[in-house]
C-alpha cells in the first residue's frame, strides 16, 4: 500500500463498462481518468441499433450516458489515448499512456463538421464494419472522410484525422480543413505525445474485439461479397448506417429475402483455441433475424445453432417469440461450408442437421451473417505485459469465483468481456462492482482530488423584474451562416422590447464567445439569454455554466436549435429557413420573458444502508457498504447468514458452499459496522429515498438507502414424472444432499423440469441448471467410472467458460440426449424412462435406479415486501429493475436496489458482483450526503390540490405521495388530504401536470403557460414596424 | 400590437406544422435528421417538452385555435420512454382527445402522435414531409 493514497482512478477502456464504472467513481468524488483508445467513448454498444430482448434502440439508452460522462465535473476524457505503462504500488500508480495525435485542437474543435463536409479524401470506415458506400456509378467506395468526427453522438464531439490517409500529411498537398476550419482547430504539426497521470487505482474494462471470421477459410468471409458478420448486418440495419436502415446485399444492392445466420462462429471451437462459448451471439442472432423481418416481412431468416443459449432475463420469451409470432426457422445442425452460386451470388449453405438426416444438407440463401463470437480485445497484451495481469490460455483476464473484480495485481480491477465474454446487463452490473472495490480501497481519500467550482454570487431575478433579454444568433462557420441570415435576426430579435442586447458570433460555443457572454451580462444587465446555435442535447449544459459563472442563474436561459432544425434540413431555401428561424426565435424570446431562477435543492440524507437477504449477494452488499465506511443493517429471515449457498455442498467451481459461508460470516462478524438481524423480518417501512423509517424487531431503524436480496430457492415439481410419490425421482438439489448416500449405477437427468414453459410464471430458462446438471455427472462419473449418466435436454446451455465443463462431462461418458418440446421424455410406473432421440430417429428406453430432475429458481416470497417499498415484479415474479440493459440492479424508485437471485436466477459469482455493483449504487447516493433535486421539478398548490390522488397513480418514479393535513378551521380541525412532491425522487417529466383535474400542479421551467406562450408566440407573427412588447406570460408567485 | 394571421390564400398555401417533441427521444431524432442533412418541409416548428407525457391535449387544441394547420406529438416508442411511460399516458389521454375530435367533426388527419426514436433521423424526415403533404393536401384549417 502507497504512503500517500491518491482519490482518483484510470479507468482503461471508454465502452458501456468504462462508463458505468466512471459515473460510479465520479459521483462519489473521485476524480475519474477515463482513457479510451478511439477518438470518441461508446464502445461497441455504439454501434449496435437495437437491444435485445426488448428491442430499445441502443442509442437512446446510452446517448444520455455518453452526455453524463461528458459533463460530468470529476471526469477527464483522455480519448484517442493508449495506456502504456504501470508502476507504483495500489493507492499510487502513475500511468502512463500515448496521446495519439488528433491533428485537431480538442479545445478549439466545436464539432461542426465543415472540415468532413470539404475533405475530398475518403478512407475506410470502422465505425461502419467497413462497409462500402456507393459512389454515383454504383462503384464500392470507402465510407468515411480522412478528416471526421467518428459519429453523429460521438463525445467528445471532436473531429480526428486518419493520418497515414491525410494527403497534406502525407504529401503536403491539400490542406482544405484547414482553410475551411472557422475555429482554426486543424493542426498538422501535432505529434503523439507520451503523457503520465497519479491515480490510486486503476479500473479494466477492454473489452472485446469481435472474432475475425477470415480466419475460418471454409466461410469465405472477405471473398463472397454477401457473407457478412453481425456487427455489419447491425450497421445495415440502423437507421444512421451507410445504407440509411436498408437491408441490402453488399454484391448488388438487392432486398435479401432469405437470410441465413451462422450460430459460434469463432465460439466454442478447440481448434481455434476457443472453448468458450461467447454468451451474446444467440441473442443477438436472434434479435438481427427479428428486426430484418421488422424491416421487410416477405424476409424467411434461417439461424443455424448447436444450443440457443437464451439464459437471460427475457430470454427465453424472446427465442420463443422469434418462433411463434415472427416464424424464424431455428435449424440444429454443424456448418460444414458455404459455397456461392457465381450466377448470382448467392450463397448454398451446406450443414450437417442434428435430426438423422443422412449427408449433407443444402440450402441457398442470398445472404448470410455469421455470428462472431467476442475475442479478447487487441489490448490484453497490454494487460499481460504492463498491467502484468493473469491471463487465460484463450486471452482473458483472470479472477477468483468468490473475487470475480480483482486481479492478481492489487489495487487493479476488472470488470465486463475483459474477463469473460457476456452481454450488457452483466457487464454493467459488474463495473458497479469493480466501481465499488475501487471505492473501498481509496475510502479515506475521496473527495481529495476534486474542485469544487467556485461560483460568483447569483445576481437575484425576480419575477416582477422587468427582463433584460441577451440574444446570440450563432453562424457556427457556415453551417448556419450559409442558410440563415445571422445579422438580419439578430437584427430582428432587438426589435422586441424587451431584447436589449443581440449579436452574432462566428462560434457561439468557442472559448472567447464565453468571455462576450459573460460581458454582455454585466454591460447590459441582461438577466435572460438566448443563443440560437444547435442542439440544446449537447450545448445546454456549456452555455448554463457561462451564465453560473457570470452569477445569472442556469435557467434563466434557452437554446434555440437553428443548426439541426433550420439550417441543416432546409438548405437552398433561405427565404423559408429565415422565416423559420425568425418564428423560433420569436418563440424563444416569449418564452424567456417568463423563465424564473431556479435552485436545486440539498436534501440531506442519513448515511446509512438496509441490506435484506443475507445470502451471497446480501452479504457482499453489506461487507462492502461496511468496508467502504457506510453503517448497514443486514436482515434474513432465517436463523442463520447463507442463504441458498448453505444447502450447496460443492459448486461447479469446487468450492463448497458452507465453507464460503462460513468465511463471510466470519468477515461480517469482524465488521463493526455491520448489524445483523437474523429471525427478522422488516415489519414497518415509511418514508423515500434519503430518509427512510424501518421497524425490525420492534426496534425502529432509519437509513438512505436499500438493497433487497431476498433470493430465490428450487421449485418443487410435484406432479412431474412421479416427483413426490416415486422415491427415486429427486432434484438436482436433494441429489446434492444425499450425494454421498446415493451411489446409483444408472443415471436419468431431466432438464428444464418446470421451466421453460409455455404459460407464466415459470416461462424462463433458470440459467444455473445445465451447469448444475453437468457439474453433478461429472461428480458421479469421478466417483464411479463406470455409471451411466443420461442428460436429457432441450439445449444445453453452458454459457462463457462453463462450456469447459460440458465438454469435461461429454470426455467422461455422459450420454446427452436432446428432446423437444412436442417429444418429452415419460417416466412410467415401473419408473423406465422413454425418450425420442432425434439423431437416431427412434425411443430410446432406460430404467435407471435415479431420475434426477432440473428444476428452476423461483423467487423467494417477495410480494409483501415488493408492495413495502412499491417495487415491481416482472410476469416471472422476479423483481423487475429500472431497465433491463443498462441498469440491472437499480429499481425504477431512487434509494432502492436489488442483487443476486432475487433479480433472475444466477450462479455465486455473479451474486457476488451484482452485491458489490448494488452497493457501489448506495455508496454513491450516500457519499455526498445530500440529493440534490432537479430543479424543472413539480410543484402542488396544496390550495388547489382536492387529494384525487391521479397524480399518485400516475407518477413512475413514485415521487408523489398523498398526505393528510389537518387543517384548523375556527373551531374544528378539518383533516384534508393532499398530495405532496418529494423533491428528491421527482424528475421533472410532467406527466402529473396533465393529469391534474384541477390544475394544481406546475412544473418549473416547463409550466403550461410557459409552453403555451412559446407557441402561440411561434404561430402567431407580428408586424413589427418599431420596438414591440413580447408577449409576457403572466408570472404565478411561486 | 397588430396581429397578422399567417394563413395566406389556399393558393401557394404553406401550412403551418407544430410538433411537440420529446426530449429524449424525438427532439433527438430530429437531431439526427439534421446532422444527417435530411431535408423536410420547412413548414415544421418543433417544441421541445421534456416528455411527451407532458403534452396536455389542451395545448393541441390551442395550437389549433393560435392557427396551426397540422400538430403533432412525437414521443419515444413504447418500452424506450425516459420515464418509463410517460409516453404510455400521453397516448391514453390523447386517444380520448382524437375521440372527442371525430365527435366535434373535426378532420383528425390534422392531428397525429408518432413514436420517432433518436436513431431514426430519417425516419423523422420521413414523417415530416409526409404529414405536411398531406395537411397541405387537407388545405388551411381557417380559409
Amino acid at each position: 500500500m502507497a504512503e500517500t493514497m491518491l482519490g482518483s482512478v484510470a479507468v482503461i477502456g471508454g465502452g458501456i463498462a468504462g462508463i458505468q464504472a466512471s459515473l460510479d467513481m465520479a459521483d462519489q468524488g473521485f476524480l475519474v481518468h477515463l482513457i479510451e483508445s478511439n477518438p470518441s467513448i461508446g464502445g461497441r454498444m455504439v454501434q449496435l441499433d437495437k437491444t435485445f430482448p426488448t428491442l430499445d434502440c441502443a442509442m437512446c439508452i446510452l446517448g444520455p450516458k455518453l452526455v453524463d460522462v461528458q459533463r460530468h465535473p470529476n471526469i477527464r476524457l483522455l480519448t484517442y489515448c493508449d495506456p502504456q505503462d504501470l508502476s507504483g504500488s495500489p493507492g499510487n500508480f502513475t500511468l502512463k499512456y500515448l496521446k495519439k495525435a488528433r491533428y485537431v485542437d480538442e479545445d478549439k474543435c466545436t464539432g461542426c463538421g465543415e472540415c468532413e463536409e470539404n475533405c475530398p479524401y475518403w478512407v475506410d470506415d470502422e465505425f461502419n464494419e467497413h462497409l462500402m458506400r456507393k459512389d454515383k456509378k454504383g462503384r464500392d467506395k470507402p465510407g468515411r472522410k480522412t478528416v471526421s468526427i467518428p459519429f453523429p453522438q460521438a463525445v467528445p464531439k471532436v473531429a480526428y484525422i486518419q493520418a497515414h490517409n491525410c494527403a497534406y500529411l502525407k504529401k503536403g498537398k491539400c490542406g482544405i480543413c484547414k482553410k475551411k476550419c472557422g475555429p482554426g482547430a486543424i493542426n498538422y504539426e501535432q505529434k503523439d505525445e507520451v503523457k503520465e497521470i497519479n491515480v490510486g487505482a486503476v479500473i479494466v474494462t477492454t473489452g472485446f474485439d469481435p472474432f475475425d471470421a477470415k480466419e475460418i477459410s471454409s466461410l469465405h468471409y472477405g471473398q463472397f461479397p454477401n457473407v457478412v458478420t453481425t456487427l455489419q448486418f447491425e450497421r445495415l440495419l440502423n437507421a444512421s448506417g451507410p445504407t440509411g436502415g436498408e437491408v441490402i446485399r453488399p454484391s448488388d444492392q438487392k432486398h435479401p429475402k432469405k437470410i441465413a445466420f451462422l450460430q459460434c462462429v469463432g465460439s466454442r471451437n478447440p481448434q481455434l483455441n476457443r472453448n468458450y462459448c461467447s454468451a451474446a451471439c444467440c441473442m443477438y442472432a436472434i434479435k438481427e433475424a427479428i428486426m430484418a423481418k421488422e424491416h421487410d416481412p416477405d424476409v424467411e431468416a434461417y439461424i443455424y445453432y448447436m444450443d440457443i443459449r437464451a439464459f437471460g432475463k427475457g430470454f427465453e420469451e424472446f427465442y420463443q417469440r422469434a418462433i411463434n409470432e415472427f416464424n424464424i426457422h431455428f435449424i440444429k445442425s454443424r456448418i460444414s461450408e458455404i459455397r456461392e452460386n457465381p450466377e448470382n451470388r448467392n450463397l448454398i449453405v451446406k450443414y450437417e442437421d442434428f435430426k438423422g438426416t443422412p449427408g449433407i444438407s443444402t440450402e441457398e440463401m442470398d445472404m448470410v451473417v455469421l455470428s462472431t463470437g467476442l475475442d479478447p480485445s487487441s489490448h490484453a497484451e497490454f494487460l499481460k505485459r504492463d498491467l502484468k495481469l493473469e491471463l487465460s490460455d484463450t486471452g482473458f483476464v483472470v479472477t477468483d469465483p468468490l473475487k470475480p473484480l480483482e486481479t492478481n495485481q492489487e489495487g487493479v480491477y476488472v470488470c465486463g468481456v475483459a474477463s469473460s465474454p457476456k452481454d450488457i446487463p452483466d457487464t454493467v452490473a459488474e463495473a458497479s462492482g469493480a466501481a465499488a472495490k475501487a471505492s473501498i480501497l481509496l475510502k479515506d481519500v475521496r473527495g481529495t482530488e476534486i474542485e469544487e467550482k467556485k461560483l460568483p454570487r447569483e445576481i437575484k431575478v425576480s419575477p416582477a423584474d422587468e427582463p433584460r433579454i441577451g440574444v446570440l444568433v450563432c453562424h457556427c462557420g457556415h453551417n448556419i451562416g450559409s442558410v440563415v441570415d445571422c445579422a438580419e435576426v439578430a437584427e430582428y430579435s432587438k426589435q422586441f422590447d424587451n431584447v436589449v442586447y443581440a449579436s452574432d458570433p462566428m462560434y457561439a460555443c468557442a472559448a472567447d464567445s464565453q468571455v462576450v457572454i459573460k460581458d454582455a451580462i454585466k454591460e447590459h444587465k441582461l438577466n435572460r439569454v438566448i443563443v440560437a446555435s444547435c442542439t440544446p442535447r449537447t450545448h445546454e449544459p456549456l452555455f448554463r455554466s457561462t451564465l453560473q459563472e457570470a452569477g445569472l442563474n442556469e435557467f434563466l436561459f434557452d437554446l434555440v436549435n437553428f443548426r439541426e432544425q433550420v439550417s441543416w434540413v432546409h438548405p437552398h431555401q433561405e427565404d423559408e429557413a429565415n422565416e423559420k428561424a425568425k418564428d423560433l426565435i420569436r418563440g424563444a424570446i416569449t418564452r424567456a420573458c417568463g423563465l424564473e431562477p431556479l435552485f436545486k435543492e440539498k436534501i440531506p440524507i442519513i448515511k446509512k444502508a438496509l441490506v435484506i437477504g443475507g445470502g451471497v449477494a446480501g452479504m457482499t452488499s453489506a461487507l462492502d457498504l461496511a468496508r467502504a465506511g457506510y453503517p448497514v443493517y443486514l436482515i434474513e429471515k432465517e436463523d442463520q447468514l447463507g442463504g441458498e449457498l448453505l444447502k450447496i455442498p460443492e459448486l461447479h467451481n469446487g468450492l463448497k458452499g458452507p465453507e464460503v459461508v462460513a468465511q463471510m460470516r466470519k468477515e461480517i462478524e469482524n465488521e463493526p459496522e455491520i448489524t445483523v438481524y437474523t429471525n427478522s423480518e422488516l415489519e414497518e417501512l415509511s418514508g423515500a429515498v434519503g430518509k427512510f423509517k424501518g421497524v425490525v424487531q420492534g426496534e425502529e431503524i432509519q437509513f438512505g438507502a436499500v438493497i433487497l436480496a431476498t433470493g430465490a430457492e428450487p421449485f418443487t415439481p410435484n406432479g412431474y414424472y412421479n416427483y413426490g410419490n416415486a422415491s427415486n425421482v429427486v432434484t438436482q438439489r436433494e441429489l446434492e444432499e444425499r450425494f454421498d448416500e446415493l451411489d446409483p449405477q444408472n443415471v436419468v437427468m431431466i432438464q428444464c423440469v418446470g421451466s421453460r414453459e409455455e404459460e407464466a410464471p415459470r416461462t424462463y430458462c433458470s440459467r444455473i441448471c445445465c451447469t448444475a446438471a453437468i457439474k453433478n455427472s461429472i461428480r458421479i462419473k469421478e466417483r464411479n467410472p463406470n455409471a451411466n449418466v443420461f442428460v436429457l435436454y432441450k439445449d444445453i446451455r453452458t454459457y462463457g467458460d462453463l462450456e469447459e465443463l460440458y465438454l469435461k462431462a461429454r470426455e467422461l461418458g455422459t450420454v446427452f440426449i436432446r428432446y423437444t418440446d412436442d417429444n418429452e421424455p415419460s417416466v412410467d410406473s415401473n419408473g423406465t424412462v422413454t425418450v425420442f432421440d432425434e439423431m437416431l430417429g427412434v425411443n430410446l428406453q432406460v430404467t435407471p435406479d435415479l431420475v434426477v430432475l432440473s428444476v428452476p429458481l423461483v423467487p423467494k416470497p417477495n410480494e409483501e415486501l415488493g408492495q413495502m417499498f412499491k417495487c415491481a415484479r416482472g410476469a416471472d415474479n422476479f423483481f423487475l429493475e429500472a431497465h433491463v440493459k443498462l441498469r440491472p440492479i437499480d429499481f425504477a424508485t431512487d434509494g432502492i436496489f436489488l442483487a443476486g437471485t432475487s433479480q433472475f436466477p444466477k450462479f455465486s459469482t455473479e451474486a457476488i458482483y451484482q452485491g458489490s455493483g448494488a452497493a457501489v449504487r448506495v455508496m454513491a447516493l450516500l457519499a455526498k450526503g445530500f440529493i440534490l433535486s432537479e430543479g424543472a421539478i413539480a410543484n402542488v398548490n396544496q390550495d388547489i390540490c382536492r387529494g384525487c390522488g391521479r397524480c399518485e397513480q400516475v407518477c413512475p418514479f413514485k415521487a408523489i405521495e398523498l398526505e393528510t393535513k389537518t387543517i384548523r378551521m375556527e373551531t374544528q380541525d378539518l383533516k384534508m388530504v393532499k398530495a405532496v412532491v418529494n423533491e428528491g425522487v421527482c424528475k421533472g417529466c410532467g406527466t402529473c401536470v396533465v393529469t391534474c383535474p384541477v390544475s394544481a400542479i406546475t412544473i418549473k421551467h416547463f409550466p403550461d403557460k410557459l409552453i403555451e406562450s412559446q407557441f402561440e408566440s411561434i404561430l402567431t407573427r407580428p408586424e413589427l414596424t418599431e420596438k414591440v412588447e413580447a408577449d409576457t406570460p403572466s408570472v404565478e408567485a411561486p | 400590437m397588430t396581429q397578422v394571421e399567417t394563413k395566406p390564400q389556399i393558393e401557394n398555401f404553406e401550412p403551418t406544422i407544430l410538433v411537440f417533441a420529446c426530449n429524449w427521444c424525438s427532439y433527438a431524432g430530429a437531431d439526427l435528421a439534421g446532422v444527417s442533412r435530411l431535408k423536410y418541409p420547412s413548414n415544421v416548428r418543433i417544441v421541445r417538452v421534456m416528455c411527451s407525457g407532458r403534452v396536455d391535449p389542451a395545448f393541441v387544441m390551442k395550437a389549433f385555435l393560435k392557427g396551426a394547420d397540422g400538430v403533432m406529438v412525437a414521443g419515444c416508442h413504447p418500452g424506450d420512454c425516459h420515464y418509463l411511460e410517460g409516453n404510455l399516458r400521453a397516448k391514453e389521454r390523447i386517444d380520448k382527445m382524437v375521440e372527442a375530435m371525430q365527435v366535434l367533426g373535426f378532420k383528425v388527419e390534422r392531428f397525429r402522435l408518432e413514436w420517432i426514436s433518436a436513431s431514426e433521423g430519417k425516419r423523422f424526415a420521413q414523417i415530416m414531409t409526409e404529414f405536411t403533404e398531406k395537411i397541405r393536401s387537407l388545405g388551411p384549417l381557417k380559409p
